[in-house]
Order: structure tokens, then sequence, then C-alpha cells
């Protein structure tokens, strides 16, 4: 059956245009219920099936809100309308494809009908009507038909809080209720606590907020309306741009915003206006004389605000945000940055959250509903206002809360519980918190992804080795050189003296993409993870275990495919030809950095594998010494190992990791064989390569770093890489660790290296900075990063071995590819880091520790010190909290030294001085190490 | 089955068409001014390709890429599966004067066509070969075919080159060489635009030729097919063909067997390119059999009302 839809359209350039739009209305829509006759189903056996005698079918709002509870296992049999999913689309995405996520996961059984196009459930807009009513409308004909349609047997309830839908459905004799009520029918209580309260219900709110009188009246002024945002923004008044919360001052937040060209500055809550981190936010700029400064210069202010102690910052990327120009307070007097407040904000970042509850004394009737105060891990965010039926239960969990609402008259968002992680201080929980916080995906792999591993033992195939793709380098004498205990080998080398003098020298990588296929489940699965995620005490692989620590995995003295850079080098370490091939390789020796250097060194030792580590160790010498001269910069950050455990996986030891030759050694042939590729890629492939880029820093970002040099009384050059990297070399204090230190230093001033699609930049953009390439990409560790998968596939089809998967004629897919693999690199760090300082707090918590410090910067009420030997970084507070400003210090700005009023003391930057470390819970549930002057 | 697969660079295109368009004409202007001319349009046709290729390659289709053509249950927008058609519907004779006409619709694609013919040759200048009949196609759109009535001039880039393919794609199907010395004009209007239009235009002109009782070895048919969401859609409409996807336009001789029109507008690896032109093959036999049914039932009629 045809049908026209109709409707009027509104064109970019504001004309009213009438579009017609065919409708083919159809008769072979399964219904999806499984009791079901009258329908033809489909064959397929994976088709969603209903079977419970009770269908719900759900309203947008429903959808919209309450997604957290239908994600609950113990909510099932739901009927989604196509014409509900469309809402749900254009006005909540992420919903959209949570909600898209449930009706294609087999294990749930939500089922979409496409009531758009079912010839008897397709209704057409009557005269006047609103699009939300004829939506409503369209749900309520689909639940009768379904009603109609299974007869008596099943039981089809329509769930909508809408009030007039439910009043006109229970007239057109259609069972109705709302979420709440059939959540209460389920009596399961704690489901109770996932629906969300809509604002109109929440009278009660006021109660409680009655309480405290200065809450009634209106804190936050009113959001402009969406029209006004846009004539505002079109005529300069407003500015637009991503609220990004100061980490460690969750009462200031900047706004990039691309109108004026430069941050605003937003302070505290009523200038932010009810806007999280992460949302896209209209700002007004303050009049000028309001651009106050000062106070960002301290490190504490407000309330509860006040600095942790966190591991060193390994990039710009991770560090706190430098504060305004410090030198620029007493010579210009008309502050430099604007500052603004938000009017509107035009999209909302709201996502779930981890935390614990504020703790607070048990209402008196245990089990009734009880209203809390959820502090979130992350201090950007608010506290939430949640409701809760089992407070008890709660108060000393873990939990992940969502927000919901935030209006004008409550001083903090309103939101609901979703679920408990576990209990407070447990490691393990805390772990997952970490996970959680960086959007990792711990979970198990799914049968669909383990049902694409090749099955086990594995070992290589007859035909593998027949194949002539593949060249056979088992007789060559393979080695690896990695961590000790890694298991997930994916690299190893050889190194061949040619008679003509000069050496054969390869690197072999583990050919991952032989067992992962493009657009298989598991590389899906893979793509979607990104990389795989090195906690402290455990490991989150990107790809199941058997390939990881099996198949993949170059172990010693057993057959394993690999992918192959082979160069001939001179003995001064020039290319003189390079090859790429796959390969069977046997590696003899799996060694550690510490039994390859050990082997180096030892001069009695003669035997073949030695001499070619010692051979490859000099060529990786010149390679590096040429690098270095290129301009690549030597940086160091502050990494730190722990020794753990192995029962109770509680730390242990912790020192610094320590860099000997033999890694250099590795990193070097790494380097060489990720450039070589980057090469051959974009030679092939101009505009759908994967490379890896540095950015150059900006002046800005380098100023931290040369006002703490000039205090010092070094001059650093940093026009270039290569001037950099001299003028680090030059810097060399009279302590062995100042040149460390500076480099550390150094290194926090620089952005992150990431991927992109070399169709997206132009080629001067592709240099690395650290590098000091011209091109680079990732191709050396593909068990643990996509992007190497996915340059492995761009190599074989350079190479014309196989053919280019289709995801590469796609620009903006790739594109989409690249910001999910930095993403998701990003968050591996993060979550790397704060693995680490989970066990850095726990060592500490039975261990109140002295050592020595390095002041690296200095505030107004004290200064940031640095630990080296732990890695870690944190405030020292000269006056304490209550007396603040009492001029007893003061800055010396130009010198970076903080004076005693009477001159009696002073501090200065990179100053050592020994400090004490201990744990303290100033917070409950906020355990965090505190540093004090000894 | 064989296949005439013609690769033109689009700027070499327009040269071509420029060709086409002025190449019999060149004696009657006077020469410089009209190369000038020739220039300064083609300097203007040169800029065009290049906006449209640097608005392909814009935020634009990016947004686009992200929209749901067919969704997870396997239906397109307006509600067909992936490889159904639009619904068909044909008229014969919808013009008396001219000595054959039809009107064809996919859905809502509206083209009328009108063939006169075959006539002596109106001017001289324009037959190359006088063993061959000339064929002459003319496409235009009508103002109000599309939503927003615009003044389109005749004899634009796009209206020249549809009328190329027209007349190529029929120009292989007709006998010319038993009419020698004779023109056959055919004029295809479009009536109402929703995409595939040049599918429309060369399933209408070929209604329209049997009904003038040209002599054809074949009747040519055509339909397109796209590739989006990672699926082949047969036969695109409007959004679906705006989309920025590659759309297929493939005019076949069923019974023959043989392609005569096969165009893209996009970059696909060779294997889905397969899958995507089998598809619209597909599309074109059972169009072939609608037309056939459609003359079948017209040849009927004309029985019918002659009393035999």
């Amino acid at each position: 059956m045809l049908k026209s839809n109709v409707f009027s359209k509104k064109t970019r350039n504001n004309k009213i245009k009438k579009e017609v739009r065919e409708v083919y209305l159809r008769d072979d829509i399964w219904c999806g219920v499984s009791s079901c006759t009258t329908c033809e189903s489909p064959a397929a056996s994976s088709a969603t099936r209903l079977t419970a005698s009770t269908i719900l079918v759900v309203d947008t709002n429903v959808v919209l809100h309450q997604i957290d509870l239908l994600e609950n296992p113990a909510i099932d049999d739901v009927v989604v309308l196509s014409v509900v999913l469309d809402e749900v689309k254009n006005k909540n995405l992420s919903v959209y494809n949570r909600i898209r996520a449930l009706c294609s996961n087999s294990l749930r059984k939500f089922y979409v009908f496409a009531n758009k196009f079912h010839k008897d459930t397709h209704v057409e807009k009557m005269e006047k009507e609103s699009p939300n009513d004829l939506n409503d409308r369209a749900i309520r004909v689909a639940t009768q038909w379904y009603q109609k349609h299974l007869g008596g047997a099943t039981r089809v309830l329509l769930v909508t809080n809408d009030r007039e839908n439910k009043r006109k459905a229970t007239e057109e004799g259609i069972f109705a209720e709302t979420i709440e009520s059939y959540v209460k029918s389920l009596e399961q209580p704690d489901l109770l606590d996932l629906v969300v309260q809509p604002a109109s219900v929440d009278v009660n709110m006021e109660d409680i907020e009655d309480s405290r009188p200065s809450k009634r009246k209106v804190i936050y002024a009113e959001h402009k309306p969406m029209s006004e945002i846009t004539s505002g923004l079109r005529h300069g008044i407003y500015h637009q741009g991503k609220l990004r919360v100061n980490r460690y001052n969750p009462f200031e937040a900047y706004v990039g915003s691309e109108s004026i060209g430069d941050e605003i500055i937003i302070y505290g809550r009523t200038n932010m206006n009810r806007a999280f981190d992460g949302d896209i936010v209209a700002v007004e700029l303050l009049p000028q004389e309001q651009w106050h400064e000062e106070k960002s210069l301290s490190i504490a202010d407000e309330e509860e605000v006040e600095e942790d102690v966190h591991l060193a910052p390994s990039s710009a990327d991770d560090a706190p945000r430098s504060t305004t120009p410090v030198n620029a307070v007493d010579q210009i007097p008309v502050p430099s940055r604007p500052s603004g407040h938000v009017v509107g904000i035009i999209k909302r970042n709201w996502h779930s959250y981890c935390g614990s509850l504020e703790p607070m004394p048990m209402p008196a009737g245990s089990g009734s509903i009880a209203y809390a105060l959820f502090v979130s891990k992350d201090r950007r965010i608010p506290k939430i206002r949640i409701q809760t039926r089992q407070l008890g239960n709660l108060l000393n969990k873990r939990i992940v809360v969502t927000v919901d609402s935030w209006d004008r008259q409550s001083r903090y968002p309103f939101g609901h519980y979703v679920r408990v992680i576990g209990d407070i201080g447990d490691r393990d929980t805390e772990s997952e918190m970490v996970l959680i916080e960086n959007d990792i995906d711990a979970r198990p792999f799914t049968a669909q992804v383990l049902a694409c591993l090749p099955p086990l033992p594995w070992s290589v195939s007859s035909e593998d080795l027949a194949n002539p793709i593949r060249i056979d380098l088992r007789q060559i004498r393979v080695f690896s050189v990695d961590p000790p205990g890694c298991k997930d080998i994916d690299d190893a080398l050889h190194c061949t003296a040619l008679p003509n003098g000069n050496y054969e020298v390869g690197v072999h990588i583990a050919d991952v993409t032989n067992f992962v296929h493009p657009g298989s489940p598991l590389d899906d699965e893979a793509s979607k993870r990104g990389t795989s995620v090195y906690l402290v005490e455990r490991r989150i692989d990107m790809l199941p275990k058997p390939l990881t620590e099996d198949i993949c995995s170059l172990r010693a003295d057993v057959e394993r495919l690999a992918f192959s850079v082979i160069w001939e080098m001179t003995p001064e370490a020039e290319i003189i030809s390079t090859r790429f091939s796959k390969s069977v390789i046997k590696s003899c020796a799996a060694l550690s950095y510490v039994e390859a250097q050990a082997r180096m060194d030892d001069s009695r030792l003669m035997d073949p594998l030695t001499t070619d580590l010692r051979n490859m160790n000099s060529l990786a010498k010149v390679m590096r010494q040429r690098r270095i001269e290129r301009g690549a910069l030597t940086l160091a950050s502050a990494e730190v190992k722990f020794q753990i455990d192995t029962e109770t996986h509680d730390p242990l030891d912790i020192g610094m990791y320590q860099i000997r030759e033999a890694n250099q050694m590795v990193e070097e042939f790494m380097l060489a064989a990720n450039v070589s590729v980057a090469a051959q890629i974009l030679q092939i492939f101009p505009v759908c390569s994967l490379l890896r880029r540095h950015p150059s820093p900006t002046k800005e970002m380098l100023e931290p770093l040369l006002l703490t040099a000039a205090a010092v009384g070094i001059n650093l050059d940093v026009s270039s890489s290569k001037a950099l990297a001299d003028s680090l070399d030059r810097a060399v204090g009279d302590d062995p660790y100042f040149n460390k230190l500076i480099r550390i230093l150094a290194t926090r001033c620089m952005t992150q290296a990431v991927y992109f699609c070399s169709g997206d930049l132009s080629p001067p953009e592709f240099h690395h900075y650290g590098l000091a390439a011209p091109l680079y990409t990732h191709f050396t560790s593909p068990i643990r990063r996509y992007a190497d998968v996915f340059v492995h596939r761009l190599l074989a089809a350079s190479l014309g071995i196989f053919q280019l998967p289709t995801i590469f004629q796609d620009r903006p897919q790739l594109t989409s590819v690249a910001d999910n693999l930095n993403y998701r690199h990003r968050n591996a760090q993060m979550a790397s880091r704060a693995s680490v300082e989970l066990h850095t707090l726990i060592y500490f918590r039975k261990r109140p520790t002295d050592t020595e410090a390095r002041i690296v910067k200095i505030r107004s009420n004290g200064f940031i010190v640095f630990v080296p030997k732990f890695g870690i970084e944190g405030p020292v507070y000269l006056t304490s909290k209550g007396q603040k400003g009492d001029g007893e210090w003061y800055v010396d700005e130009q010198q970076q030294k903080i004076i005693k009023m009477d001159s009696s003391i002073s501090y200065s930057v990179l100053q050592t001085l020994r400090i004490h470390m201990e744990v303290v819970e100033p917070q409950p549930n906020r355990p965090k190490l505190q540093l004090t002057l000894i | 089955m064989e296949c005439f697969l013609v690769q033109v660079d689009m700027v070499y295109n327009d040269v071509e068409r420029l060709r086409f368009l002025f190449g019999g004409f060149v004696s009657g202007f006077d020469g410089f001014g009209f190369w000038v001319r020739c220039w300064v349009w083609f300097q203007h046709l040169v800029k065009k390709t290049v906006d449209r290729r640097l608005s392909i390659s814009g935020s634009h289709s990016y947004q686009l890429s992200e929209m749901e053509f067919v969704s997870p249950e396997g239906l397109r927008l307006d509600g067909r599966r992936p490889t159904e058609m639009r619904q068909l519907r044909a008229e014969i004779g919808v013009v008396s004067k001219a000595d054959g006409s039809a009107m064809f619709e996919m859905g809502n694609t509206k083209v009328i066509a009108a063939v006169y013919g075959p006539r002596e040759v109106q001017n001289k200048g324009q037959q190359i070969n006088n063993d061959h009949a000339l064929v002459r196609c003319e496409y235009s759109m009508a103002n109000f075919s599309t939503g927003d009535r615009m003044r389109k001039p005749k004899g634009d880039r796009r209206s020249i080159e549809i009328s190329l393919v027209i007349r190529q794609t029929m120009e292989a199907c007709i006998m010319t060489h038993l009419m020698p010395r004779s023109q056959i004009d055919i004029f295809v209007q479009v009536l109402q635009a929703d995409g595939g239009t040049r599918s429309a235009c060369i399933n209408a002109a070929t209604l329209a030729l049997a009904d003038a009782g040209i002599p054809m070895c074949d009747l040519v048919t055509s339909c397109s097919a796209g590739y989006l969401n990672s699926t082949p859609l047969l036969d695109l409409n409007y959004l679906e063909d705006s989309a920025g996807g590659a759309d297929v336009t493939v005019g076949i001789l069923p019974t023959l067997d043989k392609v005569t029109l096969l165009q893209m507008d996009a970059k696909l690896p060779t294997n889905i390119f397969e899958d995507v032109m089998q598809l619209a093959t597909e599309g074109c036999k059972a169009i072939a059999n609608y037309i056939r049914e459609m003359l079948a039932e017209n040849t009927k009629q004309l029985e019918f009302r002659r009393g035999s």
C-alpha cells in the first residue's frame, strides 16, 4: 500500500519548503511475539522473540528518562516502536545508542516494531495535531493493534508517564500504567531506585529544601531560551564553547571560544549556572572590572577546594592548567583573560558518575524514601542529590549515579542511583571505579568474539608455510627483548652480518591481522577497545587471551607468524634497502631487558646471540645519535613501578622505572620500523593512511618551563625541537638529578601525540615533534594497540597481499576511528595513572614516610613539590587553611620564590627539601596523601 | 554479460559535451567569438566541478554518513526493503500529437516522453551519417518538478549530460540503419523529480519509441542502485540519492543481455560494485517485464479498438 507523507520543512536559508515523501506500508512485518500464529516469523533464529504473558510498550519519555531501568535485566519483553526510536534519536543520541544496543542484545527481549510501515498501525496526521500528539496516538494505535492481534492470551501494557496519554489510552481500552506503578507491581524494591522521578512530581523535594532556609530562594539565573541564544551568538553578545572545569579547582572553569579566540574563565558555581564539565554552553562576558584573577593564584580559595597529591603529569594535557602568566600581574594592571558567566546550555554532557554518598544519619524508618547527597570521585562534578529506599545499603558503597535534572531552586542537580560497584576502600572496587571513570570496557569477551579465534592448540600449518606471500625465516636467529614477565610479546628482532660487511636487520611483529579479520565481531570489539589497558595489578586486554598470550605472542622456540620489516644497513646504520613481508619465524630466545643487558655487558660471552645483540646495540647507538642530532627530544618521565604482593595484590614497594641500554636499543629499532612503515603506506595510500603526529608545543605551553628555568639561571631555547634538545643538554646543575628534573618539567609542557587520518591534514602537519620525524605511525604492537592492527592492514594492502578493507574508502569513518583511538589511548593512560595513584595511596596508608622532594611551582600560600622517588606531586602549605592572605609570606614572581615577611626563610623553585608523607582522611571516603614540611 | 564500460573523467566529459553540442554548429558561427564563449563556459564548468568536489569532501557528507538509511530491522526510510523497487506506473499515448508518447512513474518520479519521427532531417548540417537515422534527444525538467520552484535555464550542464546519456542509450537499440536520411526526436520532460530521473526517462523513452512503432532490437530499460550503510539499495529516491553514497545507473537490453549504459558517480571497491550492479540489473529486468506487459496490454487494446 502506498501512502504519501506530506510535511513542511524549513530550509537552511529559512525558506519554508513542502516535502513529499512516499511511505510504503507493509503487511510482512512480524509482531515479534513467539506465541503469535498469524504472523509469518522470519527464518533467522537470532531474531528476538517475546515470550512473557505481559508485553510492555514504552513511550518516548520512558525510554529517554528511564533507560537505566530498562537496562536492568528485570525489565524484559518490551516492544520498542519505531516512532519511539526516531524520537529518541532526535532528542538524545546516547540514549538512542543504548536502546539500540538493548534491542540487538540477544540475551534481552527487546523487539523493534516498525509501526510506521505496518499497514494497520500507520497513522496519518490529523488537522491541528501537534507532532507530539501524533506520536502518542501512533503509540496507542500500535498498542491497540498488539492487543487485538495477540488476543486474550497476552496482556499488552502501555507504559507511559504522560497523564494525558494514559487517560486517552484507558478510554480506548488499552491497559496503561505509569512506570512507577509498573515497577512497584514487580515487587523489587531496589528497582524503584532506578526509576527517575519526573520533575513535575517533585513536590516533596521542596520539603527537604525547606529545612534550610537559604535554599528556598532561586539560586541560579534562568537559562536563556534557545532562540535568544542563537541570536545572541550571531550578534556576538554570547560566545559558544565547551565548558571544561578545572580538574584541581571545581569552582573554576574555562570555555574555549572560537569567536574571541581566547579562553573565557568562569569563576564559581553561580557563574557556571548549572553547567557540567563537557557541556556546550553559551557564555556572556562580564564587564572588564569584574575580571578578577588573583584568586586563581592561591592553591585553595573556596570552601572545600584544595589540591590533591597526584602523580606527576606526563604531558601538558594531564597537568593542572597553568594560571595566568604570573609576571603579568605587576606589569599590566588590567587582567588579560576575560571572564564570563554561562547564560544557557546548548548541549548537555550528562552521563553517569561514580562516587559515594555523603555520610548522613539514617532516617528513622528504614526502607522509606530518603534523600542523600552523592559525591563524585571526579571532583569536577558537583554533588548530586538522589532519592533512595536503600540508604543503609548504599552508605558505605561506591555507586554509580546519573544526573536527571537541575532546576534553579536547587543548589545541587537531581539524579538517580544506577548500581553499586562495591564496598568503599576495597581495592577491587576502587580499581573498577578507575575503569568506569575512564570508560574502559573490562567485561569478558562475548561468545561471538571468542568464536572468531582459531581452535587451540594452534600451530603454524603447512598452508601457512606454503603460502607464497609468507617468507620462511625459521632458520634465522630471531630473538625478543621485553620487560621481565612479559607474556604478550609482539616484537622480535634479528641481526645478521652480511658478507659485504653490512648487516641485515629485521623487526618481526606478531601477525595479528592474520587472525583478526576486518568486520568480524573480534575486530569490532578490538576497534571499540582501541588499546589494552595496563593497571598496576591487572591488564585489560584488547584481544582475547589465547591470541595475546599464545597464538600471536612471539615466544621462544615456537613457530609463529609475523609481519617483518627487513633492512640492509651499513655499519654506520645507513639504511640501504627496506623490504616488508609476512613471514614465519621461530624465536630462539625471549630475553628480558636485564638479561639482554647482562649478556652485552659480559665480555666473556661470545656466542652468536650475544654478538647479534652487540651489533644491534652499536647500530642502535648510531641511529639514536643521529636522531638526537636531528632534534629528537630525550624527555624524561617520572614513571614508577610497583612491586606487588602476589597473594594480596597489595603494593610492597615502589620505585622509579629504570631504563637500560637494552631498552633503548629495542626502542630504536621499533621507531625505525614505524618510520619505514609510515613512509610505505603513505606512498601507496596518500589519503587514507593512519599516522601519528605530535604537534609542536605553543609558546604559552612552554611558558611555565621557561619561567622556572629562568629562575634558576638557565636559558632555554625553545625555537625548535633541536634548539630545545640542545639547551636541555646544556642545563646541567650541580646535582645529578637536576637535568632529569628539567627534562621532566619539559615533558609536561608537551601535548600528547595523536593518531590521524592522512587525508585530514596537510603533509607539514604530519610532523612528529618529539621524535623529530616527518612521518610516524604505530606498527609494532598490534597485540595491544588497534592502531597497529589498522596499519598492518594498510601495509599488507600496500604490498598487494590483501585487499584494503572498505572502511578505508570512507574518510569520515576513518577519522572517527582515529578519534576513537585517541580517546581510548588517552583514557587508558588516565586509568593507568589513576591506578598508580590508588596504589600509592594504599602503599602509604601503612607507611608514613619522610623523603626528599623538589619544589616545582610556587603559590601564594605554599608550593607544589615533586617527590622523585615515588613520582608524585602535591601541595605543601605554609599557612594553615583557615588563615590565608595574612601577609606572612609573599611571592617573588621573577625569582620564583616565596619569602617570609621578615626575610628569615625563603623557598625557591627547584629547591630540595625534606617532607613527611602520610595518608589522611579530612573528608570521609576521600582519603588523600598529605605532604608536610619537616 | 558483455559490458561496454566507459570511464570518463568529469572535466574531460565536459569537453566532450562541448564538442558534441557545438561541433556541428561551428561553421555557422563567427569562429573566434565562439571559441571565446566556449572557453569562458569551460572555465565555469571546471570551477563548478572543483566546487562540487570540495563540497563533497567537506563536513556536510560527514553528518550524512551517520544517518541511518537502512534500519537494523532492514527497512529503508520509506518502508521499502533494500532490494525493493518503488511503485511503477506507466501510460502509453499521453501526447496525442506526437507519433509516440508515454508517461512513466517510479514512485514520486514522474516523467513524460514524446517521440516524433522518423521524419525528414530538419537541419541538414546535423546529419553526419547518411546511412543511419539521426537520433536527437532533449531532456528538460519542468519548473514545478522539484519542491522549490526555480526557473532553470534550458540547456544547463546537467540536462545536456542527461540528454546525451539518453540519446546514446536509445541509439544503441534503435535500428537506425533501417531509416536512412531521417531523424527521430525524443523529448523527455520530468514532471516530478524524486531521484532516479534518468532511469525513468530512459524507460519512458523506450515506451514512447515502441508506441511510435520505431524498429528497435530490444527494449532498453534502466534502473539505479546505490550503496549506503554497507547495503546495496535498489532504486534510490531523492533522499537516498543525495546522501553522498555511490549511485550506479544501469541500462540493459534485457533479451540480448547487454549493457548499454553504466554510470556511477562515486567510488566503490570492485567486489561491492559488482553486487550493486547486479542488483541494478535485476531491477532493469523487473522493469522490462513490466514494460512488456504494458505494451502487450496496449497492443491488445489497439487491436480491440481496430475491431479485428
